[in-house]
């Protein structure tokens, strides 16, 4: 197979680069990993390795060319090794003759991976595999790739009577797709702590009224939880992160906070940029007027994106647990519950508190259940701990 | 992840071109841990490959009068200018693929950025220019080169910078655009110090790494090959 080696990007705004020196001419064997041209952009200069073994079958872009990124560069033949094709079958050990008799293979047919080019015992395993799997009807082997996921539906020969098929909106669609893919993404654990929320209500029953009055709307109880969300994502830096590739995660200094804002068929998760730098009264004002500017269909793209974590509230709705599925490319998800007062034991006696389930989808690559359960208890703790009335006081 | 940060003084760019080459091949081969160099050259103009002659304005006479001489250079990028009041900083990381360099890049950036707003100068990226900007000046400039995974050069952020020098060339090429500093826009003579314990902490934010300083003459001799490599690099 021929593989073409391609201008890579080296910078975010890069856009082209020049070929400065090939170390490899046409018709050189190249190892996989081996520096085969160097190259230069505004800033950069480096080496690029081969991406596969081969032999270098034709040179694209000649030495001092400046080419776009992803140009093609050079094409390598992967099928030529510098051993070269092998004169007919060379020495082969007789357990692999044996077994090669014993399937009816013909060894020529065969690869060898052995020192030398020799044919291995798992190189015939590996032909045989081969041959069964491409043979009609017999069992695939297991895929190394998920298979592209397919929203489209199952053309049914009838439809059923009492069903009705009617198309789903936009909206609706990218919501299933989004929801698919990361659940094809991430690895989703959810951790759930039971937050005592008596402190918070008593601090906002007795503002309530006063912040209504001057606000001019209500003051929930997700603006609390936000605030203490915030602190601890700042403290726990990686479940702010988000993952780049297998080799790299983003951690972010700032907390651009997603807030799931459900809307006819359909949720929207509009961001508040910069969460850490507001107080309970600006994180409150925000979630506020993203939410109207939501439901009314006012928001802009740079409005809905750049979130760094999301708070979903089905608690809103009388909820008492879900497990949210991750808002991509986040890896957590903190789901606000329904208040109930409920009886809970404090020291050796039942008291009447109110009580709320806090449960945390997270994504196992990056976070472990150890630090996701600290993250929870930060926010549990602030929230049965704080004293909101330093960012009330203007309300007062 | 440790980081180590060395302080080299002043250093003549053909003395930093050979202890990096030394340095990256020790890092390369896993015998040193990741490290920051950070040194001031005396004047001097340096060139990358893809150099323009024609962005050389002063010719040889002048540059001799004026105490320069011209380095052929295998890092990233155009002609630029080196001398005193100038923040060299030479990162010695490992990286990996190349496709990571791009991030690396970024990275530098803020790490200048960052620096630079410390001290009030809101400056910012310029799209299609690597480097720190303050609207079409540069303020901090970079240049490297990443071989076996490793990089070397690295950034050069003007901090109390005679930028008359850089009116002998035309800076990176770029003849539609200038050439500031800290002390210009601060209207001061701002001291190499602050910068440098501000690019060191930025480095460790911005890297997620601890920065250990070693003793800037003791590197030097082990890049130059004259002590051995002192296995508490690794430590800590």
């Amino acid at each position: 197979m021929t593989v073409a080696l391609t201008m890579p990007r080296l910078g975010e705004t890069v856009t082209e680069g020049t070929i400065l020196k090939w170390l490899k001419n046409e018709g050189d064997f190249v190892d996989k990993d081996e520096n085969i041209v160097e190259i230069s952009t505004a800033k950069v200069e480096t080496e690029i390795p081969s991406p596969v073994s081969g032999r270098v079958a034709k040179i694209v872009a000649p030495e001092d060319e400046t080419v776009p990124v992803g140009a093609e560069l050079a094409l390598i033949d992967e099928t030529t090794t510098e051993t070269g094709p092998a004169p007919a079958v060379g020495f082969v050990s007789p357990i692999v003759r044996k077994l090669a008799r014993e399937h009816n293979v013909d060894l020529s047919q065969v690869t060898g991976t052995g020192s030398g080019g020799r044919i291995t015992k798992q190189d015939v395993q590996r032909y045989l595999d081969m041959q069964k799997a491409a043979a009609p009807g017999a069992p695939k082997p297991p895929m190394a790739q998920a298979p592209p996921i397919s929203l489209a539906p199952m053309p049914s020969a009838e439809v059923p009577l009492g069903e009705r098929i009617v198309p789903m909106n936009i909206l609706r669609r990218e919501i299933a797709q989004h929801m698919v893919r990361s659940r094809h993404t991430s690895a989703h654990v959810t951790g759930i702590v039971e937050v005592d929320m008596t402190n918070v209500v008593k601090q906002r029953d007795k503002i309530k009224e006063a912040f209504k009055k001057r606000e001019g709307f209500s003051l929930t109880f997700l603006p609390f939880v936000a605030k203490a969300t915030v602190d601890a994502l700042i403290h726990f830096p990686m479940v702010n992160a988000r993952i780049i590739d297998e080799h790299n995660m983003a951690l972010h200094d700032y907390v651009n906070l997603g807030i799931a804002v459900s809307v006819e068929n359909g949720l929207i998760v509009p961001v508040i940029k910069h969460a850490e730098e507001m107080n309970l009264l600006g994180l409150a004002h925000h979630i506020h007027e993203l939410a109207e500017k939501t439901r009314a269909g006012k928001l802009t793209l740079d409005e809905v994106t750049g979130s760094t974590f999301t708070i979903t509230n089905p608690g809103s709705f009388g909820s008492l647990i879900q497990t949210p599925i991750i808002n991509q490319p986040n890896v957590a998800i903190l789901s606000l519950e329904g208040i109930q007062k409920r009886p809970i034991v404090i020291d050796e006696a039942i008291a009447i508190r109110s009580m709320v389930y806090m449960p945390l989808s997270y994504d196992h690559r990056l976070i472990d259940g150890a630090m996701a359960t600290q993250f929870l208890n930060r926010i549990k703790e602030d929230l049965e701990t704080w004293d909101f009335s330093p960012d009330l006081a203007s309300v007062l | 992840m440790k980081c180590l940060v060395a302080e080299l003084g002043i250093i003549d760019y053909q003395s930093a071109l050979d202890l990096q080459m030394n340095l990256v091949t020790m890092r390369a081969e896993s015998k040193l841990p990741d490290m920051l160099l950070l040194l001031e050259h005396p004047h001097v103009y340096t060139v990358g490959r893809r150099f323009d002659s024609s962005h050389l304005v002063l010719t040889d006479e002048e540059m001799e009068m004026k105490g320069v001489k011209l380095f052929h250079s295998d890092r990233g990028g155009e002609i630029t200018y080196h001398g005193p009041g100038q923040l060299v900083g030479y990162p010695i990381i490992e990286i990996g693929g190349i496709s990571m360099i791009k991030y690396y890049l970024r990275n530098l950036e803020e790490v200048l950025l960052r620096t630079v707003r410390d001290f009030g100068i809101d400056a910012d990226r310029l799209p299609g220019y690597p480097g720190v900007w303050f609207g079409l000046e540069k303020l901090g400039a970079i240049g490297l080169r990443v071989s076996r995974g490793v990089t070397k050069h690295g950034f050069a952020l003007n901090v109390a910078t005679d930028l008359c020098y850089f009116d002998g060339i035309i800076p990176c090429g770029l003849r539609d655009k200038g050439v500031t500093s800290l002390s210009k826009l601060l209207g001061l003579e701002v001291p190499l110090e602050p910068v440098r314990s501000r690019v060191i902490e930025n480095f460790g934010r911005v890297f997620h790494v601890d920065m250990v300083p070693i003793p800037g003459e003791e590197i030097l001799k082990v890049g130059l090959g004259e002590i051995p490599i002192n296995k508490e690099y690794y430590a800590g």
